[in-house]
Parts: C-alpha cells; sequence; structure tokens
C-alpha cells in the first residue's frame, strides 16, 4: 500500500484541577515536518510543566521548542538517522536542561519553577526513534495492525511522582530506543490521559481508543497539521465524556501517513 | 458532533484502570488509660472519618483504611477501600506494645504495596498514623529504626499523636515528623483534617504542591 504524506491533528488542554487552583495549562506541544529525500521526516514533542512550577509552561515551551530544534539540525544532515545514537539523545536531554538551567539562571529563580517532563518521536523513512523523561507516553501502529506501547509512564514508585528534566540524572534516566522498521501511525499523549488509554494491569496500549482517534487523521487530506480536525480534538478533550474521568491538563498529538482509505472502505 | 466524538456500539473508549490507592494505616492506643471518656470520642473520631470520606465519592475509592489496635496488638480490620470500611466500635484492652504494633503496621503496607505492584495498581505514599494517650511498655528501638529508615526514603508519612498523659519525648524519637499534642479529645476535629487531607492526596497529579490544611482546631499549638 502506497504511503500518504503525514497528517496531524494535536491539542493540549487545561483540566478541571489547574482551572479550579487558578493555573495555566502547563502542557505544550509542538510537531514540524523535515523534507528529505526519503520523505518528509515527523519530528513531534509533547512536554508537561510541574503542576508546583511557577514557569511550568515556560519550562514545558522552552523543552519542545528545543528538542525539535536539536533533532531538526541534526536530521537535516543525517536524514537516515544513522548518527542518532543512545549517546547523542542523552546529550540532546541534557542540552534542553541546560536550557533551563540558563533561562531560570537569567530570570532569577530556582530551577525547580522550570520542571517539565518531556516526550518527543522521530519519525523517518524507515526508521523511528523515541525519547522520554517523565510520564505520558507513546505509542505506534504495528504494520500487523495493532498499537505498540513504545515507552511505559515514568512515574517513581508513588501515582503523584514523575521525573523531570530538572531532575538530577534525568539525562541518564531517559527512555531512548531507535527501531528500524517504518510505522505509519505515531500518537503521543501527557499523563492527563495515561489511565483513559493504557491498561496498567497488562502494561499496553488500549487499542479501541487509538483505533478510533486516528481514523479521522487517516481520513484527512491535510498537508501537515489539519487546523479543522486539531480544534475538534481540542473539543473532544475537553469534553464531559473525557474531563469526567481525569482533571488534569492533557495533550495528545495524532499522527498518520497511512494510506487515505477509499470511501466505502472502513477504517480499523 | 466531531469525528472524535464518534464511538461505535459495543466498543469500550477507554480502559477501565483500577484507581490509584491511597493507603492510610491507623494505629490505635486502646490502652486501659483510654477507658472512659478518650476512648468513646475516639470511637466518634472514627466514625466521623468514614462520614467525611463518605461525602467525596473518588475518596471512597481511592483511600484505603486500615486499623492496629493495641495492647495486645490486633490488626482491627485489614485494607479496605473507604466505601467498604465500616467502623467497628473499639474496646479497652491492656498495656501499649506500640514498638510490635508500629512493627506490624509498617510490614501490612509493605505486603500492600506488593499486592498492588502485582495487579497494577498506581499509589500513592501511604500515611500512618498513630494516637496514644502513654509510653511504650514495650522495645521501641526497632520500631523507630523502622520509621526513620522508611521516612529518609520515602516509603510512607508517619504522623503521631499524644492524647494527654502521651509520652511526647519518646513519641519525638519514634517519628521523625514533630509529633503533636491533641487539644483535649477533640478526635473529631483530628479526623476531619485527616480525612481532607487524604482526600487531597488521592486526587494530587505529579509536580503539584501538596496543599494540606493546617492542623488547626486540633492541636496544642
Amino acid at each position: 500500500m502506497v504511503s500518504a504524506r503525514w497528517r496531524i491533528a494535536s491539542a493540549s488542554v487545561i483540566g478541571s484541577a489547574h482551572v479550579a487552583a487558578g493555573l495555566p495549562c502547563q502542557d505544550r506541544h509542538a510537531s514540524m515536518l523535515l523534507p528529505t529525500e526519503s520523505g518528509d521526516i515527523l519530528l513531534a514533542a509533547v512536554a508537561d510543566g510541574a503542576g508546583s512550577a511557577a514557569y511550568a509552561e515556560a519550562g514545558a515551551a522552552i523543552a519542545v521548542e528545543t528538542i525539535l530544534s536539536l533533532a531538526e539540525e541534526h536530521l537535516a544532515a543525517d536524514p537516515e538517522g544513522i548518527a542518532l545514537t543512545d549517546g547523542l539523545a542523552r546529550e540532546w536531554i541534557s542540552n534542553v536542561a541546560s536550557t533551563l538551567v540558563l533561562t531560570a539562571e537569567e530570570a532569577g529563580v530556582a530551577l525547580e519553577e522550570y520542571a517539565s517532563t518531556l516526550l518527543a518521536a522521530f519519525v523517518g523513512n524507515d526508521w523511528c526513534a523515541f525519547l522520554q523523561v517523565g510520564d505520558g507516553a507513546i505509542v505506534a501502529s504495528t504494520p500487523e495492525g495493532g498499537w505498540s506501547l513504545i515507552s511505559w509512564p515514568q512515574h517513581g514508585e508513588f501515582a503523584n511522582s514523575t521525573t523531570f528534566l530538572t531532575s538530577k540524572g534525568a539525562a541518564a534516566r531517559a527512555f531512548f530506543e531507535m527501531r528500524h522498521v517504518r510505522i505509519d501511525d505515531l500518537t503521543m499523549f501527557s499523563d492527563g490521559l495515561e489511565n483513559l488509554v493504557l491498561d496498567k494491569a497488562m502494561r499496553r496500549a488500549h487499542g479501541p481508543f487509538f483505533d478510533m482517534k486516528i481514523a479521522p487523521v487517516r481520513r484527512s487530506g491535510a498537508a501537515g497539521t489539519d487546523p479543522r480536525l486539531s480544534a475538534e480534538l481540542h473539543a473532544y478533550l475537553t469534553s464531559p465524556r473525557v474531563c469526567v474521568r481525569t482533571d488534569d491538563d492533557k495533550t495528545l498529538i495524532l499522527a498518520s501517513r497511512a494510506a487515505i482509505p477509499v470511501s466505502g472502505e472502513t477504517a480499523r | 458532533m466531531s469525528e472524535f466524538d464518534q464511538v461505535p456500539i459495543g466498543v469500550a473508549e477507554f480502559v477501565d484502570n483500577a484507581e490509584p490507592r491511597c493507603p492510610c494505616i491507623l494505629l490505635l492506643d486502646v490502652s486501659q488509660s483510654m477507658s472512659g471518656d478518650p476512648i468513646a470520642e475516639l470511637n466518634r473520631g472514627i466514625v466521623t472519618f468514614k462520614d467525611e470520606l463518605a461525602a467525596d465519592a473518588l475518596a471512597m475509592k481511592r483511600v484505603e483504611v486500615a486499623v492496629v489496635t493495641f495492647g495486645p496488638v490486633e490488626v482491627a480490620s485489614n485494607f479496605q477501600t473507604a466505601d467498604s470500611f465500616r467502623p467497628a466500635q473499639l474496646v479497652i484492652g491492656t498495656d501499649t506494645p506500640m514498638g510490635a504494633a508500629i512493627e506490624l503496621a509498617l510490614d501490612m503496607l509493605d505486603r500492600r504495596k506488593a499486592d498492588y505492584r502485582a495487579n497494577g495498581i498506581d499509589y500513592y505514599r501511604p500515611w500512618v498514623f498513630l494516637i496514644t494517650d502513654g509510653a511504650p511498655t514495650d522495645s521501641w528501638q526497632r520500631a523507630a529504626q523502622l520509621v526513620h529508615e522508611g521516612e529518609r526514603a520515602s516509603k510512607f508519612a508517619f504522623f503521631a499523636v499524644g492524647v494527654r498523659g502521651a509520652q511526647m519525648d519518646t513519641l519525638a524519637r519514634i517519628a521523625v515528623r514533630q509529633p503533636v499534642a491533641l487539644s483535649g479529645l477533640k478526635f473529631r476535629e483530628l479526623f476531619k483534617w485527616l480525612s481532607s487531607s487524604l482526600k487531597n492526596v488521592s486526587r494530587s497529579n505529579p509536580g503539584d504542591r501538596l496543599a494540606l490544611p493546617p492542623p488547626s482546631g486540633w492541636t496544642e499549638i
């Protein structure tokens, strides 16, 4: 089956707990497409600022911008990701952390005020790489038609704890994986959605959710981010059906380069 | 109605995960000196505790309560979610084997956490809440060591409350956190504070500043 271009729908929405506490949405996300000879590389990132951090949303914004900037610069010269090693990925994380350190120093505040998690995915022609510091998760489709849980939320022992970019040893403890396979659908989300879409007892993705939500993205004819779908995704994430299950900020990125289904064909 | 709202019939949109648990062990002194008003007020306080939790649907599913009384050391009720917790009328016992009671409670916690992990259930840092009006009549040094090690490793949060007559000095050597003296027999106010605190914990998200209500209205200070 011939693949189509990447179509993306993404949204970060404030949770009711943050509204009640007078806090802003502290989730951030970003994505971009890097053109290469063998097709566009998808670069995507999600970050969730710590609730108690005064500049959490700034920390999250810096995290997603910096990681995409580092990855874009490297992959423009290395489109097959051959030099994208575990060591390099951890250097990038240290780099992001250093940017937060400098920002905090300039602002004259403690580093913790910029605490944030970070998830990132880089999807090339026949390779893909993932990194993660903290909670939330990355789920990608498999050629067999299922969903593969790429990374598991880093929570530490307790439900209300996680690692941040600003934590000691964040780069060493980060998750990194490079896979030499072609994936056609990628999803990433912050911890606000974890309990809805990850089966915690079986440690796997809840397939039906991902099947349902990737379908509109597969049907989209947009080039890159589909603004209408992103707006619908935003509305969905703020809907009562979702908010009754989670009061935290939520981010969801849905991206697909699967062939657009011909009308009459039912999406899986 | 957006495309994201469409859910086919018979398909579960979301996974039905178990709620994360917020375990709390009540370690309660029922020795001779608690006879009369003290134990009557303590019993009323525990009923208040359940009533306050019952007013919060999420807390009912997340907060887990176990009750250990001493002496003798007895598991009055093992861990269960607040919705199943039925306060039993506590009766006066004998002496005050506080050391053994603490060691049992910490062991119960370890086993409960292992249960959670085996079943993929998330949990918050457990609370151990000791209420006593006396001094240990047994050896308590090992218990103190376990409390210190546990607090250092952030394994649990251990609180000690002294009712009038309590040996606050000894409590200060067992607990890491400063023990608090109960004002009179204000058990109901204490348990209201405890249920409110546990509700906050059971709702907290990673990175949140945990806002515990100030322990006013039931402490001596």
